[in-house]
């Protein structure tokens, strides 16, 4: 017996997690889905082939340690139910369970009204040990976007999907992704950039405990107000930025230099040797190990000359005034006027920019100015244009 | 004696801009109507505060229920029990056993197990059980008798499992889901799109509500009870919940509410037409609003501590419809009904039930929306020709109030006896507007003729009082060089 349950283990771990059991043995496939215990035929009331199958569900059951409980209802015609004989038929399939090594304090038996017109039937539903809330979704991704517990179990994530608290999540050259945390603010994940979902806890009045590790990249925050001894931080290997205000970006490069831009309210920057406060319309960076360095303000948003309307039958080519002090320009054209769907990001030494291979469609597009120690500076105003070839 | 040529454009003009003025007056209350019918049927915008009144104060109520009772978690069965809400999956089971022994119809429950209930005890349990075992004390008389004691105290404390007995034997307990919205808190979707039965087949309608996923019960939970319905309000703007959604589209499958589940459960006879009517302006019709304590009540504290063989329980609850939900101070939702009418959501759906199977609805989109639209313009019109046909501005002021005041009987009417709600506003603007057109013309007008009349006697000047039998020499000409 112990030999077949560990045999039944190992049939467990290879098994893909919805999908317990092959086809081939008595039940027809058994799968586990949202709760319910799906069986590939429908299951009799009684009889040899239900015992066979009740057999193989115990089995599947106790390769899922997760699984607390089973219940087991017998859906009977009235008819058949009179006297407790529909209880009495369900708890007869319970003991098969409790016979296949199922414990006996987690089967129980139910006998509700069958369908109308319906034959009578066993269906077996079951509690896991409750799931950890998610801390966050992903409310927009293009480009390659994945998340997962470490490096090597990342899997593509898209628009609706769940994070939890300690995955990580990835964007790749070109990619983006906006996540709506559990608190409401919203974190945009700009390419090239590895991010860890931190704590994230959300107490009485509004209170909130929100830490998220940005390991690479640039993210871009707009937090959600918060009642007094909240925190929002994001960390980096060298810095933290602790939001005082509500609209931020954090940079983590390769070499250990932390960016911070401050675009609205007032963000902590706090490295390892020293701390200030960034208010809005200004940056500050810590290269590592030193302390941040004095605020410098951002550049301005640049004018946006051409096209700021109209339809064209390729992509027109995109001007807009000189930034003084800009090195060079990031110029982000998307499907929608929010910049959370359809992303596509070019960089452009002057002020205007050719736009390849653009859809047909409507597109977005708004320009902002970096400057030499790669500070972006704020957006400009958001323009349209079609594409009718 | 004729006035200079130069003038007689300007006259010629003026009938063609009044009756235009007069059109866009008209046009504006049409327009105004057929806004509110493509936004979804009246009450519009603007009249949101005077339909409140109306339905509220004038509208007939639901007269008070028979067969509805409302089983409520209030601050007595709280303090009662001894427990803070939630209340344990344990107490539930007593609760609903308690319940199924008094027979009735249906139970609709308000709430949503969403999440099991704690097992660290059972699990603390389970281990002390698995640690008995393999030490063979099991096997001796006293520990066979202690494990099996223990078995016994572990099984009835699987609170889950017990209230998932509790609904089965209840027969026809209606769960609560939720139909995620954004404006819906975070809760767990459900996997499965069957998970909460089969989906209604209502063609050739795009409800109201939308959502993206729907939340339920437990599967243990949900495979026990007799069906599941979504709990969702729609709330005004204003924060006033003028209609209920009896059915809900998630990724274009049809789910109903909990009031068109027990529905559909007391009375499967009749599903097709209270689909049908389930499905009435969009599967969301206005509610009418019943009348103050509209609803029997029996607190939870009674159901679980009196006796089971109670005359008053039985006569309370044998046979009736019984809504479970919560009314303890803070812990329910207060819903805003029109007319400031704040009442628990529980009782909100027991109303729209009532208002169900006795075809209470109210309608305002669709073709309800459409003769809005049209009675606005034969008001509008109808004043159009009265008012050119009017000889006096007060001619016109008589039509345009009588015309209001047919308005509003034809509207209040349809209200009250046939369940049409037409949008009242619109017409009442156009002719507001028309009538102003007309007093604002008929004054030039008047002011013209002063103008002419002063005019002519200023050429022919009247003498005084006693002398107006004397000939009045003509005045000279313009020009004359008098």
């Amino acid at each position: 017996m112990k030999r077949a349950a560990a045999w039944m283990m190992v049939l467990g771990l290879v098994a893909p997690p919805a999908l317990a059991a092959d086809t081939g043995e008595p039940c027809g496939g058994v799968r586990f889905e949202g709760g319910r215990i799906v069986t590939g035929r429908p299951l009799a009331p009684k009889g040899p082939e239900t015992e066979a199958c009740l057999q193989h569900v115990a089995a599947a059951l106790q390769a899922r340690p997760a699984i607390r409980s089973v219940t087991l209802a017998a859906r009977l015609p009235d008819a058949e139910r009179l006297d407790g004989q529909g209880i009495a038929v369900a708890k007869a399939a319970a003991e098969v369970l409790v016979a296949a090594g199922v414990p006996r304090t987690r089967v129980s038996a139910v006998a509700p009204p069958a369908v109308p017109g319906e034959p009578g039937q066993l269906q077996l539903a079951y509690v896991e040990r409750p799931a950890q809330p998610a801390v966050a979704r992903v409310r927009a991704a293009s480009g390659d976007v994945s998340a997962g517990p470490a490096q090597a179990e990342l899997r593509p994530r898209t628009m609706g999907d769940a994070l939890y608290t300690g995955e990580l999540l990835l964007t790749g050259p070109g990619a983006h992704a906006e996540l709506v945390l559990a608190d409401g603010s919203t974190v945009r994940v700009l390419a090239d950039s590895l991010v860890r979902l931190g704590t994230l806890e959300l107490m009485a009045n509004l209170r909130r405990k929100v830490q998220l590790e940005l390991l690479k990249g640039t993210v871009e925050t707009r937090v959600a107000a918060g009642g007094d001894g909240s925190v929002f931080e994001v960390r980096t290997r060298g810095a933290v930025a602790g939001v005082r205000g509500t609209q931020f970006r954090f940079t983590a490069q390769e070499d250990g230099v932390t960016r911070l831009e401050t675009l609205e309210g007032r963000v902590g920057f706090i490295a390892k040797k020293g701390d200030l406060d960034v208010v809005g319309g200004y940056g500050s960076r810590a290269l590592p190990e030193g302390p941040p360095e004095p605020p410098r303000p951002l550049l301005v948003a640049p004018t946006m000359v051409d096209p700021r309307d109209g339809t064209f039958p390729v992509a027109p080519r995109l001007t807009w005034a000189s930034v003084s002090g800009a090195r060079r320009y990031r110029v982000e054209v998307a499907r929608t006027a929010d910049f959370a769907a359809g992303v596509r990001t070019y960089e452009a030494r002057g002020a205007e920019l050719e736009v390849p291979d653009l859809g047909e469609g409507k597109w977005f597009w708004r320009v902002l100015a970096v400057d030499a120690d790669g500070f972006v500076g704020f957006p400009s105003k958001i323009f349209a244009f079609d594409v009718r070839p | 004696m004729s006035p200079p040529a130069a003038t007689e454009p300007v006259r010629a003009s003026h009938p063609r801009r009044l009756t235009l003025l007069r059109a866009l007056g008209a046009l504006v209350g049409v327009a105004l109507a057929g806004v509110t019918a493509v936004r979804g049927g009246a009450p519009g915008f603007l009249e949101r505060g005077l339909y409140d009144q109306a339905v509220s104060r004038l509208l007939p109520e639901v007269p008070r229920s028979a067969d509805l009772v409302l089983v409520e978690v209030d601050d007595r069965a709280l303090a009662a029990l001894g427990e803070r809400w939630p209340l344990s999956r344990a107490t539930w089971a007593r609760a609903f056993r308690a319940l199924a022994a008094q027979r009735p119809a249906a139970v609709a429950v308000d709430i949503i197990f969403d999440q099991p209930g704690s097992r660290d005890a059972l699990e603390l349990g389970e281990d002390v059980l698995e640690a008995l075992r393999a030490s063979g004390l099991a096997e001796q008389p006293a520990g066979a008798a202690l494990a099996a004691d223990l078995e016994a105290k572990l099984h009835a404390r699987d609170g889950d499992a017990r209230l998932a007995e509790a609904l089965s034997e209840g027969g026809g307990v209606i769960l609560g889901a939720a139909a995620l919205t954004d404006d819906v808190p975070a809760m767990t979707p459900l996997d499965d799109d069957g998970a909460l039965g089969t989906p209604l087949s209502l063609a050739g309608t795009t409800p109201r509500l939308q959502a993206r996923s729907m939340a339920g019960s437990i599967a243990p939970l949900r495979m026990a009870a007799r069906g599941s319905g979504t709990l969702n309000m729609l709330v005004d703007g204003d924060g006033v919940i003028r209609r209920y959604p009896y059915v809900v589209d998630v990724g274009g499958r049809t789910w109903p509410s909990l009031a068109l589940a027990t529905a559909l459960y007391l009375m499967p006879e009749r599903a097709e037409s209270l689909m049908a009517l389930a499905a009435t302006d969009e599967g969301a019709p206005l509610m009418r609003l019943p009348s103050p304590d509209w609803m029997p009540r029996v607190s939870l504290a009674d159901v679980l501590h009196a006796d089971p063989g109670s005359v008053g329980l039985d006569l309370a609850l044998r046979g009736k419809t019984v809504f479970v939900g919560v009314t303890a101070m803070g812990l329910h939702g207060q819903s805003t009904l029109p007319g400031q009418v704040a009442v628990p959501g529980v009782e909100i759906h027991a109303f729209a039930l009532d208002n169900l199977r006795s075809y209470r609805l109210l309608r305002s989109s669709g073709l309800v929306a459409g003769a809005g639209v049209l009675e606005t313009a034969v008001v509008l019109l109808a004043f159009a020709l009265l008012g050119r046909r009017a000889r006096t501005l007060g001619g016109v002021l008589w039509a345009a109030l009588s015309l209001g005041l047919v308005h509003l009987a034809l509207v209040g009417w349809l209200a009250a006896d046939v369940g049409w709600v037409l949008p009242l506003l619109p017409a009442w603007a156009g002719l507001g507007l028309m009538l102003a057109v007309d007093a604002v013309a008929r004054g030039e007008e008047l002011g013209r003729q002063r103008d002419a009349l002063r005019r002519l006697f200023v050429r022919y000047p009247q003498g005084a009082s006693g002398s107006l039998a004397a000939p009045v020499p003509p005045e000279p000409p313009p020009g004359s060089g008098q």
